[in-house]
């Protein structure tokens, strides 16, 4: 069998293009960091809501305060909502790889964003690397899993916005999980 | 009901008769302090006690009912007799009087026992015999006035006797009292200390944060693991060059830290 513990490379894998894996789990982990988020701001909306609408039931007649009416009628509108789903990500996103070149998700996991000359990443590339997530995902994940095909291990975002993504820890694989996987198999 | 809430006495049970007033002192409170730690001690030491001789009699139960086989001699069994001869053979002179001096201690408190249950029958039937003798003598009339005043003096005792046994019942149970404070005081204090002390919240901090390290760690080794597993099991099976065969990227990657 070509692929057998002894064939996999032991080495210090720091700075390689990141697999499949490593990667996948990352986006797993910004995704749960990105609900948490939503969670609390929902949490804070709605409560806000609900305390406007006692007021309302305690006799403070909203229609002197057409303000107010305004904003409530814009929070609750769904085009506002997509609009401000998609803000909130774009800032976390482009915040987080601009100035440390990892989001939170990729951090944990040890992976670094880069440009194809080794480079980080600068506001326009990430804007671009963000949008290029679109045809990534719209593909059912056909432009991410493209990365086991790639020598560079570039899904279709990186290669849309001239990126890598590499390790940034004295990455080696395990050993010992590696002998139980192979164990297992038939 | 627990042995601890039979022990308590309340307010309702003593008689209207006897006075009591609390006095406060430095030394009548730690008096109170000192019998309440010493009985809620033997208390809290007869409970275990009891139960670190019912664990003995268990391990004897077992030790007396099986004999003991040598792993690498099956041949060889013993039974606790003889493990016990072979015992006091091994053993050093000084550990034999050791041990000859809990034993003797022991049986001296066996013997006492055994030597009460002989004399208690005797005790009454001698009581049994002497008690009409006594009351015959009682009733001559020259002894009567020795009697009355006996009576009053017996009464007198037992009077004092019984006004000692309502104070030592009310003192023993504000003991108890000042005692289960001073513990849980203690406690908490200790645990405050423990909660607010900065040493110990940084080694307790350095502990979960060299966990939480190493999980992550864990997490990722088998991460790339599982990524040498599946570039290497797709490129087997299109036939595609290996991996190592693939240039490593030649960037400084502590450089790309900032743009």
């Amino acid at each position: 069998m070509a692929n057998s513990p002894e064939n996999i490379p032991l080495l210090n894998l720091k700075g390689y293009y990141a697999g499949l894996m490593s990667r996948l789990l990352a986006f797993i982990l910004d995704c749960m960091i990105l609900s948490i988020i939503f969670l609390f701001i929902g949490w804070f909306v709605s409560i806000t809501l609900a305390l406007l609408q006692n007021l309302s039931i305690l006799g403070i007649d909203f229609d002197n305060l057409p303000f107010i009416t305004k904003i409530i009628s814009v929070i609750t509108d769904p085009y506002f909502i997509s609009v401000f789903i998609f803000s909130i990500i774009f800032i976390y996103y482009t915040f987080f790889t601009i100035f440390s070149g990892h989001t939170p998700g990729k951090a944990i996991m040890g992976l670094r964003v880069i440009s194809t000359k080794g480079k980080g990443i600068s506001f326009g590339r990430s804007t671009l690397r963000l949008i290029a997530y679109i045809p990534t995902l719209l593909s059912l994940g056909i432009g991410f899993f493209w990365l086991i095909f790639d020598d560079q291990r570039q899904a279709w975002h990186d290669t849309l916005a001239g990126t890598f993504v590499v390790y940034t820890w004295e990455a080696r694989p395990d050993e010992k999980f590696l002998k139980n996987v192979f164990s297992d198999l038939p | 009901m627990s042995n601890k809430e039979n022990k308590k006495i309340h307010n309702q049970d003593l008689p209207t008769k006897f006075n009591y007033r609390r006095e406060t002192g430095g030394f009548k409170s730690l008096a109170r302090f000192l019998i309440g730690t010493i009985g809620l001690g033997l208390e809290e030491f007869s409970e275990r006690l009891d139960k670190w001789e019912q664990r003995s009699n268990e391990f004897d139960f077992i030790i007396s009912s099986e004999t003991i086989n040598y792993q690498d001699q099956p041949d060889k069994t013993i039974n606790s007799s003889s493990l016990y001869m072979e015992s006091i053979k091994s053993d050093s002179l000084r550990e034999n009087l050791q041990f000859a001096l809990i034993g003797l201690l022991i049986d001296s408190q066996d013997r006492i026992e055994a030597t009460s249950r002989i004399l208690q029958p005797i005790g009454s039937t001698l009581n049994r015999f002497t008690r009409p003798i006594i009351n015959t003598v009682g009733r001559i009339p020259v002894i009567t006035p020795f009697r009355k005043g006996y009576s009053s003096l017996v009464e007198r005792g037992e009077d004092e006797f019984n006004r000692l046994i309502l104070l030592g019942r009310i003192e023993y149970q504000k003991s108890h009292q000042i005692a289960e404070i001073a513990i849980d005081d203690t406690f908490e204090e200790t645990v405050d200390y423990l909660a607010t002390n900065q040493e110990i919240q940084e080694l307790i901090q350095s502990q979960s944060v060299g966990f939480a390290g190493e999980v992550v760690e864990e997490i990722r080794e088998r991460a790339v693991s599982t990524d040498n597993f599946i570039d290497g099991t797709v490129r087997s099976f299109l036939k595609r060059k290996p991996r190592s065969e693939i240039p490593t990227p030649q960037f400084d990657i502590e450089s790309t830290k900032s743009i």
